[in-house]
């Protein structure tokens, strides 16, 4: 049943945008020479690496302790979702663009090239081109391991703000990363988070500091370029009492045929009455739609309400990655805390999700929102799989869970796995789940109105969305939408 | 993987007491037993519960005691059928097949290993039982670790129905452990109600499973009430290590909608005090397309103690057109109650309606008022309300006398009289 | 005639906000009261104080019922002694059958006045009378507590309550409200049907219309937390064609 092209409304950016969106539009290489080390994990790569970034002693040290823990760890079998065992040794640990052994020292020293691929992306790296346009974002940009950009930065210093590579941030504020590093997720936590603190590379890193707004929305974009290299980025953000910040992650990464694998980590600390919102737009390559190839995505995001009325709030859109395994968390630990989770997660052809959440309440009084909505389509596999967990000492706690699964065709799956553990007899939670397909008298409905299929699925799907694009800011929300047309393409018909 | 030297010789004493012709397949189910162990909760399914510890004690064969009185659970109008520590009071002893069980294949051979035959009911088609079979299995250990390891079938023809009721009893004494096993299956069109009524004492350590085949149009209605020791004062019989020990219950439904247009309502009602662990996994399995499942739940967090709830529909590919739904709802009374619960879908068929919902809360304060309102003192209120929560699920409960003597026994763990004459109780519309 | 209920003065908070603000009132035995106000003048507020429900605070003032300070009652002692509240927004409550609910309510109160609960026979015969004489289905009784009634529903429920556990004093919040004709007038002859010398009614309302079908003898207007007008029936239909904007000036 392919619909009539010309019974699709022309959307405002052109026909021809519309076609060129309908491929994995990230997929491209960028041809840079890179510094890379040879495949494999060892003690020996794991003290190159901090070598590598010039890192203290103390950092070497709780790399080389996570490395260990994790040679004694099991690969986590729970989910799920079925791979070919990975085989560790055959990864690059490191991979970085030739051009920045040294550091550009300013955005116009860059590699044109580099600034050339994330303009295809979408992702300007001259301030000048962003005042130009509405956006007002700060950007950090991860290329295979390490940070090439941040914009910005001058703006966010006067007003009090760090937001910086983790690896400058190592340098220029060690006693701020040494405080907090490992302290939401510790380098032991799971598999992927010991790997992770063993090996990581760059990623971004964000301080703001008593009583401040932070000015500005901020950015950091990933990017996986090389053949057979992992991505293993760190992310910290920290807002003191009162402060307030909103940060944006979006990644993609080139089409090849092998599957590679990103195991990040992301730690957030929330001190009382700060609020941080972290919001994800999760492209990476999803493999081609026989499975061949894509990211294997493994990342373990937690944030920590560790002061009194302290506010996380995750919001993730994920639209790509061969397989994911995610559970953005909250741990309510100062009274009155809060905890939100909203998410869509689509998987067509032979993606595979594992994600959801996890609420610790541990807090009284504290709060958590769950919205998760599940989109399968193809041979898809989707879980939804939540823990919402309220201690002793958790008076008052409250949760409430909405999780909507939608099915797309006959091949797919839709599956909910949500634990709640309760251990206080006045915790109020409630969870509903629905499952439901996109019906055909809708279709026919929407046809018979002169909307084409695609569109119409489109239309519904993201009516099925919108309790979750709405948290997204509004940049995100439209390029959320349009990627989640793009991947479901062919899905009806 | 440690396993008591005990076990291999409760084996040989009970392998030595069997025909011949037996022996190979018990040893097997005892060797698997043997290298596999009980579960941990290391395994998804037994996330909650360890019975690892369990195959680390020393057990021995329940020994045989004499009838004791059984009039306080006795029904009216039901044709009974007594086990005492798994040998039948009754029942003609029938050599029964061995049961094939779908569980973790150390536990399923230790119950293989030394099952003995329950109830073996084999309902012809279009005959329909009058009368319902109350099964009674009584456990009386006198000795610490005792264990018996029961097998019922049953088996309804096209078109067969009768409504079961089978009740666990233990009599207070020492610690013990005990399996039992249900093996259902429903031609086309039979209809099975099965009432199941969990008394058993402290310091049991029980594991039950029920395994159903629901065939073309049948139906399957379960009544699950899972009741937790009443008491925290000593019993009069009781071991004192029967009730430092606690007791731990966990009950595996497994209910195969393998037919178009099969049906099962599963309901059940927990509750749990007194360092009672009650895990109770449910799972549906649509198999064919047309199937329907409903599926209420309530929980009661008395008192110290922990109560699993973990209901799970699978929708097989090719199960269109299946529609199912299941409600969980926990009421938490009191401090170091944990209930957890885990509603589950496992969805490969798009053209299907499954919904589920859970939730853990407190009685409502404007229905305490409104009641308060109404001259009902307060904690009569609280019982009121406690006894409607609970009511969705005793009300499928098909025996009136039955229905009313749970009733009865939960009002008085309430503590607040509450008038529950029939009259009452049915709202006398008529 | 006899003083059944004297509020002198009476302050009153929910949530740390006062909301009666020194409110007199003085119902004798046989008489119909109505209280009319705009919104948020506080007239539900009094029908929950008078009822006993705890989030509503006396911070000043005494309230006396049938002589004796209401402050010592609790919500169930207060629905003994004959005081009924006729809920705005009757609560629904899964499961418990009306049956039961009325038989738990009549048997409580009796045992509290001292009196033998009744048999089940005979409370039987009490509850189906009183059904009839409100159009009700006799199916009702084994439906849950106002599960799944109409606004209607309930109101009329509220009535037959009342009708089975005969009170003394009732106060009946906006029980018009969400009713149509028949409905009200249904609900207006059960009301009338309480009226004895022995008893009072305090109708709590935001029009007239109710009080075409109940004649009060006194109406009383609620404003900002104080009665600041009374008078005869003739009042309220002043009230209905004026509104209350002219009387919110003149406190």
């Amino acid at each position: 049943m392919a619909a009539n092209p010309s019974d699709i409304p022309v959307p405002a950016e052109g026909i021809e945008a519309l076609v060129q969106n309908r491929k994995y539009a990230a997929g491209f290489v960028t041809d840079v020479e890179s510094e890379r080390i040879a495949p494999g994990l060892s003690e020996d790569v794991v003290r190159l690496i901090s070598a590598k970034k010039q890192e203290p002693e103390w950092l070497l040290e709780f790399r080389l302790k996570a490395f260990r823990r994790w040679l004694s760890m099991r690969e986590p079998h729970w989910a799920h979702v079925e791979h070919p065992r990975i085989d560790f040794q055959a990864i690059t640990y490191w991979s970085a663009p030739k051009s920045m052994a040294n550091r550009p020292k300013s955005l116009d020293e860059v590699d044109p090239k580099l600034i050339e691929t994330y303009n295809k992306l979408g992702i300007p790296l001259k301030e000048q081109e962003m005042l130009a346009g509405v956006q007002n974002v700060a950007v950090d940009v991860v290329f295979d391991s390490v940070s090439v950009a941040t914009t910005f930065k001058q703006k966010l210093a006067d007003a009090g703000v760090i937001f910086c590579p983790i690896s400058e941030a190592v340098r220029e504020h060690p006693e701020l990363v040494k405080k907090y590093l490992g302290s939401v997720v510790p380098f032991g936590d799971n598999y992927y988070a010991a790997l992770n603190s063993a090996v990581f590379s760059d990623g971004s890193f964000v301080f703001v500091p008593k009583g401040v707004r932070c000015p500005m929305e901020l950015s950091t974009y990933f990017r996986i370029n090389e053949r057979n290299t992992g991505q293993f980025e760190r992310t910290l953000i920290i807002c003191e009492d009162d402060a307030q910040v909103s940060y944006l992650e979006g990644c993609t990464a080139p089409q090849r045929d092998e599957n590679q694998l990103h195991a990040a980590v992301v730690e957030l600390v929330a001190l009382d009455r700060a609020e941080i919102k972290y919001s994800t737009v999760q492209n990476w390559y999803p493999g081609d739609e026989n499975g061949v190839g894509g990211i294997y995505n493994f990342v373990t995001k937690r944030g920590d309400c560790r002061g009194r009325a302290s506010k996380i709030s995750w919001t993730q859109v994920e639209t790509g990655s061969a397989i994911t395994w995610k559970y953005p968390s909250c741990i309510l630990r100062g009274d009155d805390s809060v905890g939100e989770f909203y998410s869509v997660a689509l998987t067509h052809h032979r993606q595979q999700a594992d994600t959801g959440t996890k609420m610790i309440h541990l807090g009284r009084n504290t709060k958590s929102t769950i919205v998760s909505k599940g989109i399968s389509a193809g041979h898809g596999q989707q879980a939804y799989r939540g823990l919402v967990r309220v201690l002793e000492k958790a008076e008052g706690a409250r949760n409430h869970t909405q999780c909507d699964s939608l099915l797309i065709g006959d091949q797919c799956g839709a599956h909910t796995f949500p634990y709640t553990e309760i251990r206080n007899p006045t915790a109020i939670i409630e969870h509903e789940a629905t499952t439901s397909k996109i019906a055909d008298d809708q279709l026919f409905y929407c046809r018979a109105r002169g909307i084409g299929e695609e569109d119409a699925v489109s239309m519904i799907v993201n009516g099925f969305c919108k309790d979750v694009f709405k948290e997204l800011p509004m940049e995100f929300a439209v390029e959320a939408q349009k990627l989640l047309q793009v991947s479901l393409e062919g899905a009806v018909g | 993987m440690t396993i008591h030297a005990s076990y291999g010789e409760a084996f040989e004493r009970f392998a030595a007491a069997l025909p011949a012709t037996e022996r190979a397949a018990r040893a097997a189910a005892f060797d698997t037993f043997a290298q596999r162990g009980l579960p941990d909760d290391g395994i998804e399914r037994w996330h909650y519960t360890n019975l690892q510890p369990f195959a680390a004690q020393p057990v021995h064969l329940a020994l045989a005691t004499a009838a004791p009185d059984l009039s306080a659970w006795r029904l009216d109008g039901c044709d009974e059928h007594v086990w005492i520590n798994g040998r039948a009071l009754n029942d003609a002893a029938a050599p029964a097949p061995l049961p094939s069980l779908d569980a973790h294949a150390g536990l399923a051979g230790l119950h293989r290993a030394f099952a003995t035959p329950g109830l073996q009911l084999t309902v012809p088609r279009d005959v329909r039982l009058d009368r319902p079979l109350h099964v009674l299995s009584v456990s009386d250990a006198r000795e610490a670790g005792e264990m018996f390891h029961l097998a019922h079938r049953i088996r309804l023809e096209r078109g067969a129905q009768a409504l079961l009721i089978v009740q666990n009893i233990g009599l207070p004494g020492a610690t013990r452990f005990s399996t039992q096993s249900l093996s259902i299956e429903l031609a086309e069109g039979a209809q099975l109600t099965l009432v199941r009524v969990q008394d058993e004492a402290r310091g049991t350590t029980h594991w039950l499973q029920t395994a159903a085949d629901v065939g073309r149009d049948a139906r399957l209605d379960v009544v699950n009430v899972d009741l937790p020791c009443e008491t925290a004062d000593p019993i009069p019989g009781e071991a004192a290590a029967a009730k430092a020990s606690g007791t731990l219950i966990r009950s595996d439904w497994r209910v195969k909608l393998a037919a178009p247009g099969a049906h099962a309502e599963l309901s059940g009602l927990f509750g749990a005090d007194g360092r009672v662990h009650l895990d109770n996994q449910y799972e549906i399995d649509h198999a064919a397309p047309h199937g329907t499942s409903r599926q209420w739940f309530r929980g009661l967090g008395f008192g110290p103690s922990q109560a699993i709830l973990n209901g799970r529909v699978v929708v097989q590919r090719g199960a269109q057109k299946t529609d199912s739904e299941q409600r969980i709802a926990n009421l938490m009374l009191a401090k170091g109650a944990e209930i957890d619960a885990k509603p589950e879908l496992e969805i490969y068929a798009d053209d299907v309606k499954c919904a589920h919902g859970a939730s853990c809360g407190q009685l409502d304060d404007a229905a305490v008022f409104y009641l308060r309102a109404r001259g009902v003192p307060e904690a009569q209120a609280r019982a009121l309300l406690i006894y409607s929560f609970i009511n969705d699920v005793l009300a499928r409960v098909p025996h009136v006398a039955l229905r009313l003597r749970l009733a009865r026994r939960i009002t008085a763990r309430l503590g607040a009289g509450l008038d529950l004459s029939e009259a009452t109780l049915s709202g006398a519309a008529a | 005639m006899s003083q059944l209920l004297q509020i002198e003065n009476l302050h009153a908070e929910v949530a740390g906000k006062e909301i009666l603000k020194g409110l007199d009132l003085a119902v004798n035995a046989g008489e119909v009261h109505a209280i009319m106000g705009p919104n948020g003048a506080g007239k539900s507020t009094l029908s929950k104080v008078l009822a006993g429900a705890e989030d509503y605070v006396v911070t000043a003032g005494t309230i006396r019922y049938q002589g004796r300070d209401l402050a010592a009652l609790s919500a169930e002692q207060r629905a003994a002694h004959g005081i009924f509240m006729g809920f705005q927004y009757p609560v629904e409550i899964p499961g418990v059958s009306n049956m039961m609910f009325l038989k738990a309510a009549l048997n409580a109160q009796r045992k509290e006045r001292g009196e033998p609960e009744l048999d089940a026979g005979d409370f039987l015969a009490w509850v189906r009378h009183r059904v009839k004489q409100m159009k009700m289905d006799p199916a009702m009784l084994s439906r849950g507590v106002n599960q799944g009634f109409s606004g209607g529903e309930k109101k009329r429920n509220e009535i037959l309550q009342m009708l089975v556990l005969e009170p003394r004093l009732m106060v009946l919040d906006e029980t018009d409200s969400g009713l149509d004709i028949d409905a009200l007038k249904i609900v207006a002859d059960g009301i009338n049907a309480m009226r004895s010398p022995e008893r009072a009614t305090i109708l709590v309302t935001h029009y007239q219309r109710l009080l075409d079908h109940v004649q009060p003898d006194v109406v009383h207007v609620l404003a900002a937390g104080r009665i600041v007008k009374s008078g005869g029936p003739e009042l309220a239909r002043e009230l209905e064609e004026k509104g209350y904007g002219w009387l919110q000036q003149a406190a």
